[in-house]
C-alpha cells in the first residue's frame, strides 16, 4: 500500500520535472512547430538574402521532429539536469535550456537509431522514418543533434562557462557514436559476443553519454568543483549500466514492456548483444545455437522462443539482474556520498528508484 | 592562353595546399586511421574502469570514414579556408586545423546526402554506405560531424575566438540541413515546383554553408572582423549557388558526370528540383511531361533522356550555365571589393574560375 503510493508520488514528481522542460518557450524557440516567417530561425541560423520555403522546413524538419518530441517520454535525463542544479544551489531557470537540450539530443539519437536499426515502432507509434521516410528522419535527427548545442544561447551564463559547456556536448556526442558503433558493428559480424568488460564500455558509452552530460550540465551551472563533477560522472556511469540492463531484461521478460513493442523478444530479432546474452553465452552450453539465432535477425516466433528458453535455462537473466543491482548500488551510495542533504536529493532517490522498480 | 595557364597553375596550387592539409598530423590526432590504444581517443574520451572493443572503432568508424577521405577530390574547401587566411595576413598554420574542419565536415555530408540520396557512386567509388552499410556509414558520419567541430580546439586561437568558431560551425550546419530539407522535401511533394528564388536560397544554404564557414574560418585565423565577414558571407552564399549550378549541370552532361553519378541524368531519377528542370518547367509545352517524370523517379533510361531533351529543347541547360556565370561573377565582384590586393587574393579569383570551369564533379 505504502509503497504503491510511493511509486505513484515518483511517477508525479517526475512529470513535474519534466513538465518544467516542455513548456518552456525556449523549447520552441530551439524547433518551433512550424515555421511561419522569417524570424523563427534567424535566431540559430545563417540567413541568405533569398527567401526560403518555409513550408518546406515545416514540412520536412519541424513535423519529423515533433513526431518523435510530442511522444515525450519520461524525461527523466532533462529531469536530472535540473536536479542535479537545484541540489548544488544552483539557479534552475538557467538549467531549463540545457534539459531542454538533453531531452533534444536523446530524441534525435531515438530517430537516428531507428533508421539505423531499421526499428519500426517507438513509444508505441512508427517510427519516425516509417512516417516521414528514412532521408528526413536522418536530416531532422542531425539538426536537432546541432540545434540542441544552441540551447547554452538561451542562458545568462557567462561566455566563458558556455565554451565549457559546447566542449561537453561535443565529448559527450562523440561518446555516444563510439558506443553506438560497437553496438552496430558487433552486430555485422556473425557470431561474436563482446565480453563483459567490452559490454560495459559500450554501455558507458553508448548510454553513459546521455547521463553523464545532463548531470554535468546541471553541476556546471552550480559551478561545482572539479572533484565533485568526477564523481559526478562515475555515478551517471553506474547509472546509466544499470538503466541499461534493466531495459534489456524487461525487454526478454516483461509483457507489458512488449505491448508497445512488436512482440517479447524484439532484441532477439534484432541480434542484439546485452549483458544477458553476455553472460548466457558465457555458461550455456547451447550458446553456439544461441548466437547462430541472434545472427539470423530472425522474427520467427518459434526461434525467438528457442532463443529465449536457452537464456531462461543459462540462468543469465539472475546474473543480469544481480548486475543491475550491484551498479544500482554503487550509484546510490555516490548519490548519497556527493549530494547534500536536500529535498532535491530525496526526489532524485526517489526517481532514480521509480525507474529502476523490477516489475514493468 | 591566360586562362589555360592560370587553370594549370590553380590546379598544382590546390594539389600544394590540399598537402598541407591532408599531411598535418592534426588529421590523424582527430580521426586517426586505426585505434590500437586508448590513448588515440584520450583527448576525446573519458576513462572508464573498463576496457573498449578498439576493434569496432576501426572497423566500425575509421575504415568507413577514411574509405571517403582517401578519394580526396580537389580539396578545394579547405583550400579555400587556407587562401583567405593568407589573403588577410594570417598565420597558415592556424588555419590548417579550420582547414581539415572543412573538410572533414564535407566529407561527412557527402557521405550522409549519399545514403540519403541512395546514390550508389562518390568519386568514382561505390559510395561509402554501398560498402559498410547504412547504419555505420550515418554513424560515422555523424561522428565525423562532431570531430569536424573539435578540429577547432586544435589551433591555438583565444578561446573566445574558438567559441565563436564552435558556435558558427554549428549554425552553418543548421543552414545546411535546412537546404538538404528543402531538398529533399521538394522532390517528395508531387508537382511541386519552388521558385528560382527558392532554389537559390536552397543552394546558398545546401552548398554555400561549407563555402561560407570555410571563409571565415580563413578570416576569423587572419582577425577580421565585422563589416568584412559579412561582405565573405555574402561572397560564400554567391559561390556557393554558381557552384551548386555547375555541379547539377556537370551531372547532366555526357563528357563530365561519371565522378558521383552512376548515370547521366541521375538527378532526374532523383526528382530533384535544379535550376534547369524549374527552367524547363516554366518554358517548355511539355512541363507537364516533366514534372510527371520527375515525380515517377524514373530510373528507366528512355524516360531520363526524355526528361533530358525537354530541358534541352527549352534552353534551360544555357540559362543555367548563365545563371551560375553570373552568380560566380558576384562572388569575383565581392572578392574584389573586400579581400587586399595579395597573390592570395589571385588565387582566390583564379579558384573562383578554376571551379566554373572544372568539367568535373569537385
Amino acid at each position: 500500500m505504502l509503497r504503491g503510493l510511493l511509486r505513484r508520488s515518483s511517477a508525479d514528481l517526475l512529470k513535474r520535472y519534466s513538465q518544467i522542460i516542455w513548456a518552456s518557450p525556449c523549447l520552441e524557440r530551439l524547433i518551433p512547430q512550424s515555421i511561419t516567417s522569417v524570424q523563427d530561425l534567424s535566431r540559430y541560423t545563417s540567413l541568405t538574402q533569398f527567401p526560403p520555403d518555409l513550408n518546406a522546413y515545416t514540412e520536412g524538419l519541424c513535423k519529423p521532429a515533433w513526431s518523435m518530441l510530442a511522444r515525450r517520454g519520461k524525461s527523466w535525463r532533462g529531469t536530472f539536469c535540473l536536479l542535479t542544479t537545484k541540489a548544488f544551489g544552483g539557479e534552475v531557470q538557467q538549467a531549463i535550456p540545457l534539459a531542454i537540450s538533453c531531452e533534444l539530443l536523446h530524441n534525435a539519437s531515438l530517430i537516428i537509431d531507428d533508421v539505423e536499426d531499421k526499428s519500426e515502432v517507438r513509444r508505441g507509434k512508427p517510427a519516425v522514418h516509417m512516417l516521414f521516410g528514412e532521408e528526413l528522419a536522418i536530416n531532422a535527427g542531425c539538426y536537432l543533434y546541432f540545434v540542441a548545442q544552441l540551447a547554452v544561447k538561451e542562458t545568462t551564463l557567462s561566455a566563458e562557462i558556455q565554451a565549457r559547456l559546447s566542449g561537453l556536448y561535443l565529448r559527450e556526442l562523440l561518446a555516444l557514436h563510439l558506443g553506438q558503433c560497437s553496438d552496430l558493428q558487433w552486430n555485422r559480424i556473425p557470431n561474436f559476443m563482446p565480453t563483459p568488460e567490452q559490454y560495459f564500455q559500450m554501455v558507458v558509452s553508448k548510454t553513459g553519454a546521455m547521463v553523464r552530460l545532463p548531470v554535468h550540465l546541471g553541476a556546471q551551472v552550480a559551478n561545482c568543483s572539479v572533484e565533485t563533477i568526477e564523481k559526478l560522472m562515475q555515478l551517471s556511469e553506474n547509472l546509466g549500466i544499470a538503466f541499461q540492463i534493466r531495459d534489456d531484461v524487461l525487454n526478454l521478460e516483461s509483457e507489458t514492456y512488449a505491448a508497445s513493442r512488436k512482440y517479447l523478444g524484439e532484441d532477439i530479432t534484432e541480434g542484439k548483444k546485452t549483458l544477458i546474452t553476455v553472460f548466457a553465452c558465457e555458461t550455456s552450453p547451447k550458446a553456439a545455437r544461441l548466437l547462430e539465432i541472434l545472427s539470423m535477425k530472425t522474427s520467427n516466433l518459434a526461434l525467438v522462443q528457442e532463443a529465449l528458453g536457452i537464456i531462461k535455462d543459462s540462468g543469465a537473466l539472475g546474473r543480469a539482474n544481480q548486475e543491475c543491482i550491484r551498479f544500482q548500488t554503487q550509484a546510490e551510495s555516490l548519490i548519497n556520498a556527493v549530494f547534500p542533504q536536500c529535498e532535491a536529493k530525496d526526489h532524485l532517490k526517489a526517481i532514480v528508484r521509480f525507474l529502476l522498480q523490477r516489475s514493468a | 592562353m591566360l586562362g589555360k595557364l592560370r587553370s594549370r597553375t590553380i590546379a598544382q596550387l590546390l594539389k600544394q595546399y590540399s598537402q598541407l592539409i591532408w599531411s598535418d598530423p592534426c588529421l590523424e590526432r582527430l580521426i586517426p586511421k586505426q585505434i590500437s590504444s586508448p590513448a588515440d581517443l584520450s583527448h576525446y574520451t573519458r576513462q572508464t574502469p573498463f576496457t573498449a572493443d578498439l576493434n569496432s572503432y576501426t572497423e566500425g568508424i575509421c575504415r568507413p570514414v577514411w574509405s571517403m577521405l582517401e578519394r580526396r577530390g580537389k580539396s578545394w574547401r579547405g583550400v579555400l579556408c587556407l587562401f583567405t587566411a593568407q589573403a588577410f595576413g594570417g598565420d597558415l598554420k592556424q588555419a590548417i586545423p579550420l582547414a581539415i574542419s572543412t573538410e572533414l565536415l564535407h566529407n561527412a555530408s557527402m557521405m550522409i546526402d549519399d545514403v540519403e540520396d541512395k546514390s550508389e557512386v562518390a568519386r568514382g567509388k561505390p559510395a561509402v554506405h554501398m560498402l559498410f552499410g547504412p547504419e555505420l556509414t550515418i554513424n560515422a558520419a555523424c561522428f565525423l560531424y562532431f570531430l569536424a567541430q573539435l578540429a577547432v580546439q586544435e589551433t591555438t586561437l583565444a578561446w573566445q575566438t574558438k567559441a565563436r568558431l564552435t558556435e558558427m560551425y554549428t549554425r552553418e550546419l543548421l543552414a545546411m540541413h535546412l537546404g538538404q530539407c528543402s531538398d529533399l522535401q521538394w522532390s517528395r511533394v508531387p508537382g511541386y515546383v519552388p521558385t528560382s528564388q527558392q532554389f537559390c536560397q536552397m543552394a546558398a544554404s545546401k552548398t554555400g554553408s561549407v563555402v561560407r564557414l570555410a571563409l571565415r574560418y580563413g578570416a576569423e585565423a587572419a582577425k577580421c572582423e565585422g563589416k568584412t565577414i559579412e561582405k565573405l558571407m555574402e561572397l560564400g552564399d554567391n559561390l556557393g549557388i554558381a557552384f551548386q549550378i555547375h555541379d547539377d549541370l556537370l551531372s547532366l552532361q555526357v563528357e563530365t558526370y561519371a565522378l558521383n553519378k552512376k548515370y547521366l541524368g541521375e538527378d532526374i531519377t532523383e526528382g530533384k528540383r535544379t535550376l534547369m528542370a524549374l527552367h524547363a518547367v516554366q518554358q517548355s509545352h511539355r512541363a507537364k511531361r516533366l514534372l510527371e517524370l520527375l515525380d515517377r523517379k524514373t530510373n528507366d533510361l528512355v524516360e531520363v533522356s526524355e526528361a533530358l531533351s525537354i530541358m534541352n529543347e527549352s534552353g534551360s541547360l544555357e540559362y543555367a550555365e548563365k545563371e551560375g556565370d553570373r552568380f560566380a561573377a558576384k562572388a569575383v565582384a565581392l572578392l574584389d571589393e573586400t579581400v587586399p590586393d595579395s597573390e592570395s587574393k589571385e588565387h582566390m579569383r583564379a579558384l573562383v574560375h578554376f571551379l566554373m570551369q572544372s568539367k568535373l564533379s569537385l
